[in-house]
């Protein structure tokens, strides 16, 4: 009987002495790529092999629906595209005989300019016309930003194919990490765990930020054993807005997977790395 | 149609693999069932209807570029109006403007018509406030028509007057006749 009573203190004790975690939300806010990925050596000559077998199989340009006969459009249509060679039986073809149907060579792919809609100035470089006028020529964007250039970690502007992530350097401390924030112990205050991660995020960036909560669950815990916390991650997006800095963060980045892997501490990332994209 | 290339080796093999005839090799092994049909493929019908697409740059209203295919024939297309300052795809944005004089069919026609309502509404009124209207304006107007009347009396030269009876000629009733 002693002996039992002996037991169970000692248990007791354990138990009342040990300190329970403290129970965090870690905000794990990401930018999605906003333009498509650079594809690959292989992908860029697959998708050339379609694309010309699919300009091969094109039905042949109905030219006289686009461009009505008699009209200047067609004029101009007609400068642009020459008819082509028609069959000559005196004549001897190196190449091969042409095969002619409805104005078209069957033997090739039907390759057609059509009348551009803006005038071709060469030399002239105006630059405010070309920013007002709407009949100037349509050049597609860089896909390497200012921020790119600059190497500028905190903006929102690089990496435009790539996922970004955003991670903070607290003052006083000199590891990087995701935004995390404690949940309040006192009944009254307590809240879910992804309504600390929102707050905590107008806290910390400013309130000129639109984001897109994925779950209110957690996706992860990350058992942290130094400072005995459960860091509960909350997946969020990033829409639109500015991560403005507020006094209790020191530093903010938005990096790619791979150049977390180099910032973050080695255990802390591998513990966390299948929850960041690839792409 | 493209010329067969007959291999002098193999001439005696016949080459109407899609005619309707099954190959008939000198072997005895490979006898293909008879009952099965084989469609001709008529010329032109091999391939898909895939209709001409040119290679189109369509450039978004915030100044994105897109590279698509398309069957109007341009190489460059400028939205003035699309997702991306449409109210309606951006609900969160205060900022959005949208230049409604030159976007689309619709401010088109209203440019042109929408006055039309407005004037209605004007004339509505007009006619309410001309039973206040005195009796000077009411001289005056008619003072207004006479002088045109005058005018046009002039314009249609010497002896011209208006005839204010009679029948008009009516081109059909003539025919009848």
């Amino acid at each position: 009987m002693r002996s039992v009573w002996v037991t169970r203190a000692s248990i007791a004790r354990a138990y009342s002495t040990q300190v329970q975690p403290v129970i965090s939300s870690t905000l794990l806010l990401s930018r999605n790529p906003i333009i498509t990925q650079e594809p690959s050596s292989f992908e860029k000559q697959f998708y050339k092999y379609q694309n010309e077998l699919w300009r091969r199989l094109m039905w042949t340009f109905p030219s006289w629906f686009f461009f009505k006969p008699g009209t200047v459009a067609e004029q101009k249509y007609r400068k642009l595209n020459k008819p082509a060679t028609p069959d000559n039986p005196n004549i001897e073809f190196p190449r091969g005989r042409p095969e002619l149907r409805h104005n078209r060579d069957r033997r090739f792919k039907q390759t057609i300019s059509v009348p551009k809609s803006y005038e071709d100035k060469k030399g002239e470089t105006n630059a405010a016309s070309e920013t007002d006028d709407l009949a100037r020529k349509i050049v597609p964007n860089s896909r390497i930003t200012e921020a790119d250039l600059k190497k500028d970690l905190a903006s929102l502007e690089r990496k435009l194919s790539r996922t970004l992530y955003l991670i903070i350097k607290e003052k006083g401390s000199n590891t990087w990490k995701f935004p995390n924030f404690n949940v309040p112990t006192n009944a009254e205050e307590v809240s879910g765990l992804h309504v600390v991660a929102e707050e905590g995020l107008y806290k910390i960036g400013g309130e000129k930020i639109n984001y897109f909560n994925v779950s209110n669950t957690p996706c992860h815990v990350f058992n942290n054993l130094q400072e005995n916390k459960k860091e509960y991650f909350i997946k969020s997006h990033i829409l639109s807005g500015i991560f403005e800095p507020q006094e209790s963060v020191a530093e903010f980045n938005w990096l790619s997977k791979e150049e977390l892997k180099d910032v973050l501490p080695a255990e802390y990332y591998q513990d966390v790395s299948h929850l960041l994209n690839n792409v | 149609m493209f010329r067969q290339i007959v291999n002098p080796c193999v001439q005696h093999m016949s080459v109407r693999h899609y005619a309707g005839k099954a190959p008939e090799t000198t072997g005895r092994e490979v006898q293909l069932s008879s009952r099965r049909v084989m469609r001709k493929i008529r010329m032109g019908k091999a391939r898909p209807a895939i209709f001409y697409q040119f290679d189109t740059l369509v450039e978004l209203s915030d100044g994105s570029v897109i590279r698509r295919r398309s069957q109007a024939p341009k190489d460059e297309i400028r939205m003035l109006a699309d997702q991306r300052n449409s109210s309606l795809w951006n609900p969160t944005r205060s900022d959005l403007i949208v230049d409604q004089s030159h976007t689309g069919k619709v401010s088109k026609f209203r440019t042109k018509y929408g006055d039309y309502d407005r004037g209605a509404g004007s004339e509505e009124t007009n006619t309410t406030k001309s039973d206040l209207q005195t009796e000077e304006e009411r001289e005056q107007a008619r003072k207004l028509a006479a002088e045109r009347e005058r005018e046009f009396l002039e314009f249609m030269g010497e002896g011209a007057e208006i005839i204010t009876h009679g029948k008009l000629y009516d081109k059909k009733a003539d025919r009848k006749k």
